[in-house]
């Protein structure tokens, strides 16, 4: 009797997914390099300081001016930044699934627009100066948005991702339109709007941060229950139907998840692009499709992004900084640019 | 000279009839054709009428109160100096331009969107708009340099912006998702340079430069025109020569290529022209959002033509810019510049679109 | 054609201080007097002959309706003056005006269109003597023709020396008497502070701190207002280079003697810079806890009378400070 062994060379061209023990090694690496950004972040800046300077500050605090620096700023910037970074990835990996399309970044939904244009309101019309004033018009503005992007994005059979997008960057464009008007005839709005458009981590004190969290693990409960959902409609809405998934129910709860990330994050860190659009796609390069990988990467990847952002705003012109919206841009499109010109990135 | 309108009824006097599937003007003197499609014709004939009504609007209206008898006389050399002035040389350039100016960039986003299959391409994607702010923004704030150095520096930074993503993304050909990528980091990063600049400056000259960034024409002046005009109308005539080859190139690579079109240099050309259409007008008035986008769209729907047709997009362009130009400077007491106006329409018309998408689906 | 603009910093302050010694030379005593040019006194069909940065313009002597726009408002809001038309000055930089500088600049008529850009025909509808506009080169080009066209135009652009400035404003629109008076009294405290304070000055260290309603959290500046420019130009107080700074490096203030805060006319520090004097590094600093913290007010304009409403804060802090 002859047996007919069907064999396939490893590493073959049809492979695109590492193997699981690859990609659980580089998520620990991953893992590794947010832990030593997170020190990083807190002792480096202007005036570098050991870690036991920390440490002490923490648990002895007493008046000094570096302990006031850590406890005021280094320690909040820190923890704002691995929220807003953690928020900004997973929005963006699941904007990026809902639309089946891995340029999308949660602009596309208004998110970005929304707040914007609540904040120049709130500081335009109503006079609000202070950020933790108008905060929750970022969030307010961004929920508002989006719920009327859902809206518009129905149809009698239930959400679609390409009327959705229609609609978000049609919305997008009435209101950043309408802020512009706002901000061109109002020379106070233009200033604060100036400030709050860098996108910036610092200055945010933790008590921001608080009652915003309860919300973000909200969302986060609610990626994570949409994971094998977003799974299966990759594949298309039929294959999705056929595997049992109820594709409006997914698509609410996810973009419920992505607003309430993604406004949270511009809400408490005013609009910083490009995280989003990139982590999670390039995430997508290593781990392949599968959902789950590329949150547990996007999770990691886009704090450290974020944070190495911030440490190097606070390093390049010392004592001045650059806010960390500005960096992430040029932190992260060489890298951008260097994946795909590697010959082996491939198509979308 | 045989005047023809072929139609399916009719038999031609030279061979076949041919179904054209729609109204054409079909003319012929020995060995040359030309067929014109009739209703792109219609089309062109009435918004050329309402471009008309435009420059006749905007010459009578104003901050400084003129009659339309006031208007006449001094386009006929009547009325004061400064009357003169105003109707001669701020009113007429500024709704020329206007026309001008929106009918090169209906042309660009014609080019774009035949060039890319997409209906939402724009000659933006390449980074050139945030290239030419940079530009404009560093003459402004950083070097405070004259009017022709911040015309200078728009054209350089989009230019270089466009040559340096198409050099980034060229590795053995430059091919589609690349050249997308690297448009994108380059384009993040210059927006970037740009905030950096307007935070970084005092209130007034950020102020003045972001109203440059609104894309405006105040103060346009007959040199900008002629200028302007020069550079579109040899820019438009390269586009004319190469309208049929930018049609058979919509139907894919390998089509055109067996109907004799030379893909890669036509494609080169018609990137470059539309490049440069959109080039001029943003080094002249800063960048107006959306006519390239929205302006072949709505020309395809009024004249119900197949594909991207060039001269009722720069028709339409024309139209829409003019009409944008006169609702910013009367629409709220004070002026807006044209580029809020453009945004908003825009943004209108993707909501008319996402209705029809619905509509359709339902 | 614009002349070329006068960069280097150096030879538009040589060009001022000559200037402002070549008028100072015609005058015999401190009190006001009349400058280099013809009397201020004239009869309207009389002219006269201002310097600008396009040239020397002629304008009448006595203009009735003068039109003030972009930087220039407020300068010459500053020298007494009454346009009839105006750019935007915001609300909040208008509070902290003297009431009749409110009142003026409320009569005058808004012929921006969004700030930075300037409706030309509203302009020429008010029938303007004369046009005085302080703003960049670029700007300029683009309308500076279609307003030369109106009335004659008296242009400065933003590098011009501040003192040749205000120079010109006052002489486009016939405040040369307000101006004198103005310069008087700025002389004066100049020379007074650093007499008084000459062994102060000579050992202090001393620095403003200086945030916009609109910079981003966290950050401050510091000598980087324009009347710490000017102060510094005069030879009054030594500041350093002006810089950035982060919240997180208040700390390095620490070596300072006497720090000065920007504040409103009334002394009540602005919206600014108020979350800097919040934190809990500023309140731990020597010169704030000696009570040697000072506010200074200086608008974003540069005249006279602000910079002597800026002088008179800094002897104020000067004051404080223990004489050596």
């Amino acid at each position: 009797m002859t047996t007919t062994t069907i064999t396939g060379t490893p590493g073959s061209g049809a492979a695109t997914a590492p193997e699981p023990s690859r990609r659980m090694l580089g998520l620990l690496a991953a893992v590794a390099a947010l832990l030593v950004l997170l020190v990083l972040s807190v002792t480096v800046g202007g005036t570098t300081m050991s870690p036991a300077a920390v440490w002490d500050a923490l648990v002895n605090p007493s008046d000094g001016f570096d302990q006031f620096a850590i406890r005021d700023f280094r320690l909040p910037r820190t923890i704002v930044g691995l929220v807003v970074g953690a928020a900004l990835g997973v929005s963006g990996a699941l904007i990026q699934a809902l639309t089946r399309n891995p340029l999308a970044d949660t602009g596309i939904l208004g998110v970005g627009a929304g707040s914007s244009f609540a904040v120049t309101v709130a500081v335009g019309v109503l006079g609000v100066r202070d950020i933790s004033g108008y905060m929750w018009f970022a969030y307010a503005g961004a929920l508002v948005v989006t719920v009327m992007v859902l809206a518009l994005g129905s149809t009698r059979r239930g959400q679609s991702p390409v009327l959705m997008v229609l609609a978000g960057v049609c919305v997008s464009a009435v209101l950043t339109g309408a802020s512009s008007a706002l901000t061109l005839t109002n020379p106070e709005a233009f200033d604060q709007m100036r400030g709050w458009s860098a996108g910036s981590i610092m200055g945010r004190p933790l008590e921001l941060i608080w009652p915003v969290l309860p919300l973000l693990v909200v969302a986060l409960v609610l990626a994570l229950s949409v994971t094998a959902s977003l799974n299966a409609m990759a594949l298309g809405d039929d294959v999705a139907a056929a595997q049992g998934v109820r594709l409006g129910l997914s698509r609410v709860l996810t973009v419920a998840a992505i607003t309430l990330l993604a406004g949270g994050a511009t809400a408490i860190a005013g609009p910083i692009g490009f995280v989003g659009l990139m982590v999670p796609h390039v995430a997508r390069w290593f781990v392949g499709p599968h959902q789950g990988w590329i949150f547990a990467y996007s999770i990691v990847l886009a704090p450290s992004l974020l944070l190495a952002s911030d440490i190097l705003g606070r390093v390049v012109i010392a004592p001045g900084e650059i806010p960390v919206g500005i960096v992430t841009a040029f932190v992260g499109a060489p890298v951008l640019i260097g994946l795909v010109r590697r010959k082996k990135a491939s198509g979308l | 000279m045989t005047l023809e309108t072929a139609t399916p009824e009719r038999t031609a006097r030279h061979g076949q009839p041919i179904d054209f599937g729609r109204r054409v003007l079909v003319l012929r003197r020995h060995r040359f054709g030309l067929r014109v499609d009739l209703r792109s014709v219609l089309i062109c004939s009435v918004l050329a009428v309402l471009m008309i009504a435009l420059v006749l609007a905007a010459l009578a209206t104003g901050s400084y109160q003129l009659g339309f008898d006031q208007v006449a006389a001094a386009l006929t050399g009547g009325e004061s100096k400064l009357v003169r002035q105003i109707v001669v040389e701020w009113r007429l350039p500024r709704v020329t331009a206007a026309l001008l100016f929106g009918a090169a960039l209906g042309l660009s986003g014609a080019i774009f969107q035949s060039l890319m299959r997409n209906p939402l391409a724009d000659p933006g994607i390449i980074g050139f708009s945030q290239g030419s702010h940079t530009g404009a923004l560093i003459v402004i704030l950083v070097i405070d340099g004259s009017y022709p150095q911040l015309v200078g520096g728009a054209l350089l930074g989009g230019m270089g912006t466009a040559v340096i993503v198409y050099l980034l993304a060229y590795r053995q050909g430059a091919q589609g998702f690349r050249l997308i990528i690297v448009g994108i980091g380059l384009s993040a990063m210059l927006a970037s340079v740009n905030t950096w600049l307007m935070l970084k400056a005092n209130r007034e000259d950020a102020l003045a430069a972001a109203a440059w960034g609104a894309g405006s024409l105040n103060g346009t002046s007959w040199v900008q025109v002629v200028v302007g005009g020069v550079c579109i109308a040899v820019l438009a005539t390269v586009a004319a020569g190469f309208s049929r080859p930018m049609r058979q190139l919509e139907l894919g690579d390998d089509a055109a290529a067996s109907q004799g079109v030379r893909v890669g240099p036509a494609r080169f050309v018609l990137i470059i022209v539309g490049v440069a259409l959109t080039a001029t007008v943003t080094a002249a008035s800063g960048p107006i959002a959306f006519v390239s986008l929205v302006a072949p769209q709505i020309a395809r729907r009024l004249t119900r033509t197949a594909g991207i047709t060039l001269l009722p997009s720069a028709c339409v362009g024309a139209v829409l810019c003019a009409a944008a130009d006169y609702f910013a400077q009367h629409l709220i007491s004070t002026p807006l510049p044209v580029g809020i106006i453009t945004l908003i329409i825009g943004g209108c018309y993707l909501g008319y679109l996402l209705f029809l998408e619905a509509r359709r689906r339902l | 054609m614009p002349l070329p603009t006068v960069k280097r910093r150096a030879t538009a302050v040589a060009t001022g201080l000559l200037v402002t010694a070549f008028g100072l030379a015609a005058c015999s005593a401190p009190a006001a007097a009349p400058s280099a040019s013809p009397s201020a006194s004239a009869p309207a069909s009389q002219t006269r002959q201002v310097e600008t940065n396009d040239g020397t313009v002629t304008v009448p002597a006595n203009p009735q309706r003068v039109v003030a726009l972009v930087n220039a408002a407020l300068a010459y809001l500053d020298m007494g003056g009454k346009p009839v038309g105006i750019t935007g000055v915001d609300e909040g930089t208008l509070a902290d005006l003297p009431a009749e500088q409110q009142a003026a600049y409320r009569a005058a008529t808004n012929v921006a269109t969004s700030s930075g850009e300037i409706d030309l025909e509203k302009v020429a509808s008010l029938k303007p003597d004369v046009i005085v506009i302080q703003t960049g080169d670029s700007q300029y080009g683009k309308i500076g023709d279609e307003l030369k066209a109106i009335a004659p135009v008296v242009f400065l652009n933003q590098e011009s020396d501040w003192k040749f400035r205000v120079e010109a404003f006052a002489g486009a629109g016939n405040l040369l008497d307000t101006l004198n008076q103005q310069k008087a009294k700025y002389q004066q405290l100049t020379t007074s502070i650093k007499q008084n304070y000459a062994d102060v000055l000579k050992t202090a260290k001393i620095v403003e701190t200086y945030r916009f309603a609109g910079a981003e959290a966290g950050q401050f500046a510091i000598n980087q207002s324009l009347c710490a420019e000017a102060v510094k130009e005069e030879g009054i107080v030594n500041f350093e280079a002006s810089a950035p700074m982060s919240f997180e490096q208040i700390g390095k203030l620490a070596k300072y003697d006497l720090i000065l805060y920007n504040a409103r006319s009334d002394g009540q520090p602005t919206a600014g810079i108020q979350p800097l004097l919040d934190t809990n590094a500023w309140k731990l600093l020597p010169a704030v806890k000696a009570g040697h913290a000072k506010p200074v007010y200086c608008p974003w304009g540069r005249s006279y009378g602000f910079m002597a409403k800026y002088l008179e804060g800094l002897d104020q802090a000067l004051a404080t400070l223990p004489k050596k």
